[in-house]
């Protein structure tokens, strides 16, 4: 049986190192990217790519390799993102930027490089990552949350244009994960989030996990420009 | 072999593989002033992504480098860089010399 390719962003921690360990047991061909190079073994396939993924030159010279060298793309996962816990009145605007470049440009760009590739199979996966931040309306989130409201409205237009291509596009919605991105978050704060939703608990990488296989699953061709929410929202 | 003759086979070959799926009224005429998309196009919006993904990606095979065939006019009905064969390689001519 041929081993899925997949792309996966944002790779050299959090959520995307747990990614690449998951995928690596499942034997995957892994390809993937950051800005620092990975600093951890992989068991499986795998290529690794410095870049920031909203620099089209780079991201597009990574998908002339994997072309030349796979000719083909079955999943891409969008999880590189940064956020910035800060009242809006006190975000720098290089910050909202740099949120902006990484979590709006960086999707859209990989998705459409993605869809270009995966178009000549008439087949491929998409995951964009989203957040409760955007469902809940989270303070001290404006930057963050606008941006993955973005990337929610790019999940929705554009599981409409590749679905010609036999491309599902979909979204998963973790609450918090106990990663870098939320480290500075005072406890309490983090705790009135957990709050608000029906299940008060953090979601952990494999509930991301458990989602993403859902959606790559070749059975749930029917599903598509959909977020799956975790934690009740 | 002149650039822009190199760049109007290439063209042409892709065209050679998409008129293959399609029927023999749709096919694509391989003449420079062919109307691509717009008014009289051959080629409807989908058609027409399909028509530029395909030769960016024989550019990148053909010249060993990525290209970027994406246009804020590709649309445009008026001045689409995709209008006919010749602006189109015209486009590609220019994308090329700039890189």
């Amino acid at each position: 049986m041929t081993k899925p390719v997949i792309l996966i962003s944002g790779t050299s921690r959090g959520i995307g190192k747990y990614f690449v360990e998951y995928f690596s047991e499942k034997g995957f061909i892994i390809i993937g990217c950051s800005r620092k190079p990975l600093e951890y073994k992989t068991n499986s396939e795998y290529h690794h790519f410095c870049l920031e993924v909203s620099d089209e030159k780079k991201v597009k010279e990574m998908f002339l390799f994997i072309r030349k060298k796979y000719g083909r793309l079955d999943i891409l996962i969008n999880n590189a993102g940064i956020g910035s816990m800060n009242h809006s009145m006190l975000i720098p605007i290089k910050t909202v930027q740099s949120i902006l470049n990484t979590n709006v440009v960086g999707t859209f760009l990989l998705s459409r490089e993605a869809a270009k590739l995966m178009k000549q199979n008439n087949f491929g996966k998409i995951i964009n990552l989203v957040s409760v931040a955007s469902s809940l309306k989270l303070e001290g989130e404006a930057a963050y949350a606008a941006s993955k409201s973005a990337v929610l409205t790019l999940t929705e237009i554009m599981a409409r244009e590749f679905a010609e291509y036999g491309i599902t596009v979909n979204a998963v919605g973790p609450t918090p994960v106990k990663t870098d991105l939320i480290k500075g978050v005072p406890k309490e704060k983090l705790d009135r989030f957990l709050e608000r939703q029906a299940i008060p608990k953090f979601s952990t990488p494999q509930d991301i996990c458990n989602i993403v296989d859902f959606f790559i699953n070749k059975k749930n061709d029917m599903i598509t420009g959909q977020v799956l929410y975790l934690g009740g929202i | 072999m002149e650039q822009k003759q190199k760049i109007t086979n290439l063209v042409f070959s892709v065209i050679d593989e998409i008129n293959k799926e399609l029927s023999k009224d749709d096919q694509i005429i391989k003449s420079l002033d062919s109307v691509i998309y717009g008014s009289n196009g051959q080629l409807d919006s989908l058609g027409l992504v399909n028509f530029v993904v395909a030769v960016e990606q024989k550019i990148e095979d053909v010249f060993e480098k990525s290209i970027n065939l994406t246009d804020d006019k590709a649309m445009s009905e008026k001045n689409s860089p995709f209008q006919t064969i010749e602006t189109f390689v015209n486009y590609i001519y220019d994308v090329l010399e700039k890189m």
